[in-house]
């Protein structure tokens, strides 16, 4: 990855480890935690030149054994979350995966099935890698686990060196019920869509992220997946305001849904849950809208200074990719408005002692990764 | 040979017109190479072929579209310029994308290229030809190729955006989909 010699070291036995990767543009996003032995993947996201798959680079890169790799969390299947998945289910031969709850399974296995089959024929959307993961679910003889809220989804002990050092809970806290049974209701209508010709990347998933919690003793982190504020009260991150039985402590480490935008924060995040001077974690996202906007920024600092970002937000004078002189020009001739999003892999890793009486959060940041200052 | 109709199979507003004769595969082959004008289209709402007019169609359906004008059927020459032999493509660029939104008075897209990256991209409504109209929505995917030919011994700049047609599914193939679906979802070890 050309980043720097401490980058590739294993966390202390003692260690947890939150990381972010990061790879600008809007290419994508997953987190690797670290509990105990355990390491967990959340979503996956790849190179897009090498198709290298980052999390899994990440680990074999730091030296960790990928069949230390107890769960395979799929947060919803938007692409920017799951390119790679079924790669790392291939490797990661002790992994469970966990995937956003459905009641009606035969439905939306259909659906996936019928949405893989279009996107073979020329598409965009990344569903088929969703399809693939549960076609290897079968052939690989991976538990699937449907994710929704106040669920508890592993417990893991923490042993070092005969001493014990307390247990990891691993919580799910969405989807809500609501969002589930819609979910439900919609699949039918999802189905239809059999009949257009027209190939469609699939909207909308965002509401049925996985909002995953960390928790051992004092120490929790909370990862806000993709997961919007609703007007529905018992749905998104109201659901998880109102009606959230899994926090003991306030998080630690919160990653910002939604590449920081506006429509994934609450004042009351913040209030009821977080306090205030967590340390804060997110993506951009540089396609067509740009994320964070600069008011949320300032919002997200007001809450706390440790807010670092995987790479820039790019609103400068976009770009074309570079090309013949005279393509070149002719690009700028037919097109209004032509831009290149750059791949910038950037990564926001913590670890902390869980040993110490009061441990201390370290922030460490590779590649394009910053801090956002005032 | 008889001289029954072959009705076409309609889709919403976008009419791909599939005659599922011989070689059906190939065909639909041929439909998702639209974009260099291999593939069958009829702009018409309530047309059809006749069985004898629909295999030669097929076999000479290379290089022509078929369009309805005055309410029949019929052949119409679709130069391709680029893929014609005396043409010379002295630099080009065929690039493949999907519609991410579409404005007022022009459409933003997104642009792959060959080594994975993405270009955002914005063009005139007006881009956009009348006959792919029907597919012209958000998320439909297009070809956008541009660069400089000598097309007739004339050099021209040239820009041209098509959209893709996927051949839909027809009732054998979506009941053996649903059957694999299933079967997998069977398979499946659920929590």
């Amino acid at each position: 990855m050309g980043l720097k010699r401490n980058f590739f070291t294993l966390p202390k036995e003692t260690e947890a480890e939150i990381t972010l990767i990061g790879t600008g543009g809007g290419y994508g996003e997953s987190m690797v935690v670290r509990v105990g032995r355990n390491w967990i993947i959340v979503d996956s996201c790849i190179n897009p030149k090498t198709k290298d798959v980052l999390p899994l680079q990440y680990l074999e890169e730091i030296g960790a054994n990928l069949n230390d790799v107890s769960l395979v969390i799929c947060t919803h299947w938007h692409n920017d979350h799951i390119r790679g998945l079924s790669h790392i289910l291939e490797v990661c031969e002790n992994a469970k995966f966990i995937v956003p709850r459905v009641n009606d399974k035969d439905k939306f296995v259909r659906f996936i099935t019928l949405d893989s089959e279009k996107e073979a024929k020329g598409g965009f959307s990344s569903i088929d890698e969703f399809g693939k993961c549960l076609e290897l679910s079968v052939s690989k003889k991976i538990k699937v686990v449907r994710a929704s809220s106040n669920q508890v989804l592993g417990k893991i002990q923490f042993n070092v060196g005969g001493n014990d050092l307390g247990e990891f809970e691993i919580d799910s806290l969405s989807p809500s019920e609501s969002v589930v049974a819609h979910f439900d209701r919609e699949l039918g209508a999802l189905l239809d869509k059999r009949f257009s010709v027209v190939s469609v990347p699939e909207k909308g998933p965002n509401d049925k992220s996985v909002v995953i919690l960390i928790k051992h003793k004092k120490f929790s982190a909370l990862l806000g997946a993709d997961l919007e504020v609703k007007e529905n009260q018992d749905q998104g991150w109201h659901d998880i305001i109102n009606n959230c039985l899994m926090f003991n402590t306030k998080p630690v480490i919160y990653k910002l849904p939604h590449h920081g935008s506006q429509n994934g924060y609450h004042e009351d995040i913040f209030k009821n849950i977080i306090g205030d001077n967590a340390i804060l974690k997110l993506t951009p996202w540089n396609r067509g809208s740009k994320l964070p906007e600069l008011e949320m920024l300032k919002k997200y600092r007001e809450h706390s200074t440790d807010l670092f970002i995987t790479s820039p937000v790019h609103n400068n004078q976009p770009r074309p990719k570079a090309r013949s002189k005279s393509l070149h020009k002719m690009a700028e001739l037919f097109s209004k408005n032509l831009s290149e999003m750059k791949f910038e892999l950037g990564i926001v890793r913590s670890r902390i002692d869980l040993s110490d009486s009061h441990p201390m959060v370290s922030v460490e940041l590779f590649g394009s990764a910053f801090k956002v200052a005032d | 040979m008889s001289n029954t109709l072959v009705q076409p199979v309609w889709y919403e507003d976008a009419q791909l017109l599939r005659t599922d004769i011989d070689e059906e595969s190939i065909l639909t082959k041929q439909i998702d190479d639209l974009y260099s004008g291999y593939g069958l289209i009829d702009h018409g709402s309530k047309g059809f072929l006749s069985e004898q007019e629909a295999p030669s169609l097929y076999e000479s359906s290379k290089g022509f579209i078929v369009s309805q004008e005055l309410g029949y059927l019929r052949k119409i020459p679709r130069y391709n310029y680029y893929k014609d032999p005396s043409t010379i493509t002295n630099d080009y660029l065929k690039m493949k994308g999907f519609v991410t939104s579409i404005e007022e008075d022009s459409f933003k897209g997104r642009l792959f290229s060959d080594d994975g990256t993405y270009e955002l991209v914005e063009f005139e409504k007006d881009s956009v030809s009348e006959e792919d109209l029907p597919l012209f929505k958000e998320g439909a995917i297009f070809y956008w190729i541009f660069g400089l030919f000598t097309i007739r011994k004339q050099r021209k700049k040239v820009s041209e955006i098509r959209f893709q047609r996927i051949a839909p599914l027809n009732p054998n193939e979506f009941d053996s989909l649903m059957d694999k679906a299933d079967k997998l979802n069977e398979a499946i070890d659920w929590d």
